[in-house]
């Protein structure tokens, strides 16, 4: 973070922190982006982002006074928001979420055979997550999306790096069934990859 | 293992690490040399990393255009009244002046001192509920000479009112005492333990909470037609429920953050 933006952010939270309700508005357009996208695929549907996009600048408000400036603004809320998404993710009703797999009953597009130079487009991405079981796609958004290494992503979890890996690993063969259809092979428990009538 | 052919089978076991170019290289040039043979495998492969670049290269998406008017207007309602805010656990926080087991930055300088904003807290409380519990005394006594002058057609009437006011309060009582119930066994579910200062605060608040509860329904059962008395009682029940909520809320919110993050994501 260079002296400048460190200083811009300064100015930031403290005209926020005096009550200024512009500052806090610039605040939102700069940031409100990244942290929609994270709450956005990480929960998979848009009303529960919404919510906690909210909830995270809410308390964004509540604790800018407290903000050092060790980090930059945007770190800062970042943490916030994946703080956010793992409580929500943790909460009753997300559990009894996790017991549903709809991308494995869900009917996937058969579009004969892969096509070599597959592409997949941002549209049927962004839809092959939000369709992934809560486990595999929080592991699947913030390994593969949002860049974290499998040890961290074990922490922030409470599961095992092997967890991690066979989550990111399944996200990817069930996006890829989801993309490509009729060639997918299916994972057995222990996350290997088989093909469709191979004995796992 | 250099030399040796190695098996899909073998390459579907490697396959995340090998997609995140987190194998050894001799290993990697291993399973390289069997992909770049098997169309199967290349296939596998080919897709896994697309969607894999794919992913990290996702743009931003905006948040809907209602999102911040609605977010403005509850900061502006909260800016007006902070001490009800939509999170008990923010109001609980507020009320002892810790978060999270820690001092607040409010509590390193503007305010009191921790010590000072706890006893604070339980001062209100306790005035809050002496003051209920002193209205109810006085309309005791005003009550009393109005039933020396009572008439017997007066008193039949009276009793089919109490008999009212009892079904009704005892419904009331029951509904908050489930309330009660199931909001201890949330917080001894929990299994967290919250500051010893933080716990002393709230077992006196709790202690106060009760004892109103106590005074309450001794005075509804002697005049179950007194107004005061049925209200103060209500009131102390919902005192008793909010408090709870706002333990559980709390406690759960230090659960999670003392399990949830790394170091490095705690920090500010």
């Amino acid at each position: 973070m260079s002296d400048r933006d460190r200083g811009d952010d300064a100015s930031l939270v403290s005209r926020c922190v005096a009550g200024d309700i512009s500052a806090f508005e610039e605040l939102y357009h700069q940031h409100s982006g990244r942290l929609y996208s994270l709450t956005l695929r990480m929960l998979g549907n848009a009303a529960d982002a919404e919510d906690l996009l909210q909830e995270v600048f809410l308390t964004a408000y509540r604790k800018l006074a407290s903000f050092k400036g060790a980090s930059s603004l945007g770190t800062w809320l970042y943490r916030l928001a994946v703080n956010a998404c793992l409580d929500h993710l943790r909460s009753r009703s997300a559990r009894n979420d996790l017991r549903t797999d709809s991308l494995d009953r869900a009917e996937a597009p058969r579009i004969g055979a892969r096509d070599p130079a597959m592409v997949p487009t941002r549209f049927d991405l962004e839809r092959a997550i939000r369709q992934l079981p809560p486990a595999s796609r929080s592991c699947f958004v913030l390994h593969d999306v949002e860049g974290f290494e499998h040890h961290e992503i074990a922490s922030m979890l409470g599961i095992a790096v092997g967890t991690s890996k066979s989550q990111v690993h399944k996200a990817r063969m069930k996006i890829r069934a989801k993309l490509v259809g009729a060639s997918a092979p299916t994972t057995d428990r222990a996350g290997r990859a088989s093909q469709p009538g191979e004995t796992p | 293992m250099m030399g040796h052919e190695l098996s899909c089978s073998a390459v579907d076991d490697l396959l995340v690490d090998l997609v995140d170019d987190a194998l050894d290289r001799a290993l990697a040039a291993q399973v390289e040399q069997h992909v770049a043979s098997c169309p199967r495998c290349r296939s596998l492969v080919g897709d896994l990393r697309e969607i894999r670049q794919a992913a990290s290269t996702l743009p931003p998406v905006p948040p809907p255009p209602h999102v911040w008017p609605r977010l403005r207007a509850a900061l502006e309602a909260e800016r007006a009244d902070p001490f009800h805010s939509t999170r008990p656990t923010a109001r609980l926080r507020r009320a002892v002046g810790l978060a999270h087991g820690r001092p607040t930055s409010e509590s390193k300088g503007r305010l009191l001192p921790a010590w000072g904003r706890m006893a604070a807290a339980a001062a209100l409380l306790v005035v809050a509920i002496s003051a209920g519990l002193w209205s109810l005394w006085v309309s005791r006594e005003q009550a009393e000479p109005l039933r020396a002058t009572r008439t017997e057609a007066g008193d039949r009437r009276a009793q089919d009112l109490v008999a009212t006011v009892e079904s009704e309060i005892a419904l009331a009582a029951e509904h908050y005492e489930k309330a009660i119930a199931g909001l201890e066994e949330a917080a001894r579910a929990s299994g967290t333990e919250l500051d010893p200062d933080v716990m002393a605060t709230l077992k006196t608040n709790l202690a106060l909470v009760d004892q109103a509860i106590d005074d309450s329904r001794r005075a509804v059962r002697d005049q179950p037609d007194n107004l005061v008395a049925q209200a103060s009682l209500l009131d102390a029940f919902r005192r008793k429920v909010t408090l709870l909520q706002d333990t559980v809320a709390l406690m759960r919110e230090v659960r999670l953050d003392r399990s949830a993050m790394p170091a490095g994501l705690n920090e500010g």
